[in-house]
C-alpha cells in the first residue's frame, strides 16, 4: 500500500479495567480523513473506553495510530492535536470559570500566540452558534449551550479526526437538530458514539457497531442500521411492551 | 439548578464594574490596612464612612450586606466576648465566686466593641470588591498581582465545581426526600450523603483530568489575560487611594494624636 497512512488506524485493541472486566476485545477499525462514522452498540459494549483510547489516555501502546503517530508516549501531543475528544457530560469537559478560557484551552496548549488564540476562538463560537459567549460561565449556560460549547473546546483546536461520546443525550428536540445540522457541516472526519439512531442516519454514512468489546458489524449506515435482526440482536432495538387497551367505557359508570 | 444567586450580584453594572480588578484588589487592601490600625473608637468614623461609601458604589443591597455580615460576626464574637474580661482597666462589674473572679472593665468593651467593628468593616470592603467584579476577573486580577498560579488555579476550579458539587448534593437530598427520608433520620445518614458526594467528587476529578489531558494540558494551565489597565484606573486607583489616607490621617486626628 503506497501514500499517507490512514487518518485513524486501530488494530486488536484491547483493554480490560482494574476489576477485570474487558471493555475491548480486539477492536480492528480504519478511519479516512473526512469520513462520518457512526459507533452504535448496548451499554457497556466499549464505546466509551474506545474513544479514551483514541488520545492515548487508555489503552496499550501501538494499536491505535493517528495519521501513522500511536496513541503513545512520546507521540501523545501531537496525537492529541488531531483528536478531538468531547466527553459526554460536558461539566467534565467545561472546566475553566469562563467560556473564552474554555475554548482557548486546546489552542494555548498547542502553542498558539494570543493573537491567533482569540481568532480560533471566535471562530469556534461562531461555528456552533454561541458567538458572544465568551465571557459567560459555563454553569449559567443550558444543557444545550453546554453541548455546543464543548464541541467548540475541541473545534478551536481543527483536529481532522472529531471523535464525540453521546452528544445528543439530554437535548430536546430542537437543540438535537441543531447539533445534527453542526456535525454534517464540519469537514473534519467523525466518530459519533451514541445510542441515537436517527442521529448516526442523519450525520453519518458509514456505521460500526460495537457489542461485548468487538466490532460486529460495520458498512454504510443504511445497510448496517436497516438490518433488523442485526439490531435486535446487538441491543440497538429491543421489543417494547404493548400498552393493554383500556377496558371499554367501564370509568364513566358508576 | 436554581443557584446563580451565588455570583449574581457580580454581573450586575455599576460604577465599580468596569474598574481593573486589580486597581479594586489594591484599593481593597488599603482599606483593609487602614482599619485594622484603628484602635479608638473616635477613630471609626472616617473608616464608617469610606466603607460606606464603597458600599454605595458597589451598590451592595442592604439586606445582602447585612446577611454577609452577620455571617463575620460569630468570629468575633469569639475575641469579643473574651477581651472585657481579660483587659485591665476601670472595673464596671465584678463577679466574685471566691477563688474566681470576673471583672469586667470599660477598656475591654471598648476594644472588644472596636474589634468587631474593624471585623464588620474589613468585610464590607471585601464584600464591595466580590460584588462588582466577576470571578473571572477577579482571577485574572490576582493572577497579574503575582498571586501564585497555583493557588488562582485552586481558586478557579473551585468557582466551577462548586455550582456542580451544590447541584449534586441538592439532587442527592432530593433524591433521599423523595424516598421519604425524614428529618429524624437526617442526621445519621448524612455521614452517608457525605461519603457518596466525596465519592462522585472523585470520580468527576478524575474525568476532568482526563478531559484536560486530551486538550493538552501538561502540567499549566494556560488563560489569555483579559485585562488593561487603562488611565481611568490608575485615576481611580489614586482618588481611592488618597481617600484611604485621608481616612486614616483624619481619625488618628480624631483620636487624639493616638492610632
Amino acid at each position: 500500500m503506497t501514500g499517507a497512512p490512514p487518518l485513524l488506524e486501530i488494530r486488536g485493541l484491547r483493554h480490560a479495567y482494574g476489576d477485570g472486566a474487558v471493555a475491548l476485545d480486539g477492536v480492528d477499525l480504519r478511519l479516512e480523513a473526512g469520513e462520518k462514522v457512526g459507533l452504535v452498540g448496548p451499554n457497556g459494549a466499549g464505546k466509551s473506553t474506545l474513544l479514551l483510547c483514541l488520545v492515548g489516555v487508555l489503552g496499550p501502546a501501538g494499536a491505535v495510530r493517528v495519521e501513522g503517530l500511536p496513541a503513545a508516549p512520546p507521540h501523545l501531543d501531537r496525537v492529541r492535536r488531531r483528536v478531538g475528544l468531547v466527553f459526554q457530560d460536558p461539566d467534565d469537559q467545561l472546566f475553566m470559570p469562563t467560556a473564552f478560557d474554555d475554548v482557548a484551552f486546546g489552542p494555548l496548549n498547542q502553542g498558539l500566540d494570543g493573537d491567533a488564540t482569540r481568532a480560533r476562538v471566535a471562530e469556534a463560537l461562531a461555528a456552533v452558534g454561541l458567538a458572544g459567549f465568551e465571557d459567560r460561565a459555563s454553569h449559567h449556560l443550558s444543557g444545550g449551550e453546554k453541548r455546543r460549547l464543548a464541541v467548540a473546546t475541541v473545534l478551536a483546536m481543527r483536529p481532522p479526526l472529531l471523535a464525540l461520546d453521546e452528544p445528543s443525550s439530554g437535548l430536546d428536540a430542537r437543540e438535537r437538530a441543531r447539533l445534527a445540522r453542526l456535525l454534517v457541516g464540519l469537514d473534519a472526519a467523525l466518530l459519533l458514539a451514541s445510542h441515537d439512531l436517527p442521529l448516526v442516519r442523519a450525520t453519518c454514512e458509514r456505521c460500526v457497531v460495537l457489542d461485548g468489546g468487538r466490532v460486529v458489524a460495520d458498512g454504510p449506515t443504511e445497510e448496517v442500521l436497516g438490518d433488523r435482526d442485526l439490531r435486535l440482536r446487538h441491543g440497538l432495538e429491543a421489543e417494547l411492551p404493548r400498552r393493554a387497551p383500556r377496558p371499554a367505557s367501564t370509568e364513566e359508570q358508576p | 439548578m436554581h443557584h446563580a444567586y451565588l455570583d449574581a450580584l457580580s454581573r450586575r453594572r455599576g460604577p465599580l464594574s468596569a474598574l481593573d480588578p486589580r486597581a479594586k484588589i489594591a484599593l481593597t487592601l488599603a482599606a483593609v490596612l487602614g482599619v485594622a490600625a484603628v484602635s479608638r473608637p473616635s477613630a471609626l468614623l472616617p473608616h464608617l464612612a469610606l466603607a460606606a461609601l464603597a458600599a454605595l458604589l458597589a451598590r451592595l443591597p442592604p439586606r445582602w450586606l447585612a446577611g454577609r455580615l452577620a455571617l463575620v460576626l460569630p468570629f468575633a464574637a469569639v475575641v469579643g466576648l473574651v477581651l472585657p474580661f481579660t483587659t485591665p482597666g476601670a472595673a464596671l462589674v465584678t463577679a466574685d465566686w471566691g477563688a474566681f473572679r470576673l471583672v469586667l472593665t470599660r477598656e475591654g468593651l471598648e476594644r472588644a466593641g472596636v474589634l468587631t467593628a474593624r471585623a464588620l468593616l474589613a468585610a464590607t470592603f471585601a464584600l464591595a470588591l466580590v460584588a462588582s467584579t466577576p470571578f473571572p476577573r477577579l482571577l485574572a486580577g490576582m493572577r497579574r498581582l503575582g498571586v501564585p498560579a497555583l493557588l488562582v488555579v485552586v481558586l478557579a476550579f473551585l468557582y466551577r465545581y462548586l455550582y456542580v458539587l451544590v447541584d449534586e448534593a441538592m439532587r442527592v437530598r432530593r433524591a433521599a426526600a423523595v424516598r421519604g427520608y425524614g428529618r429524624r433520620a437526617r442526621l445519621a445518614g448524612a455521614g452517608g450523603m457525605l461519603g457518596t458526594l466525596v465519592l462522585r467528587s472523585y470520580e468527576r476529578a478524575e474525568r476532568v483530568y482526563l478531559a484536560m489531558k486530551a486538550r493538552g494540558f501538561d502540567g499549566v494551565v494556560r488563560t489569555l489575560d483579559p485585562l488593561r489597565f487603562r488611565g481611568r484606573d490608575a485615576a481611580a486607583l489614586f482618588a481611592g487611594l488618597a481617600l484611604v489616607l485621608a481616612a486614616v490621617l483624619s481619625a488618628h486626628a480624631l483620636a487624639g494624636g493616638r492610632p
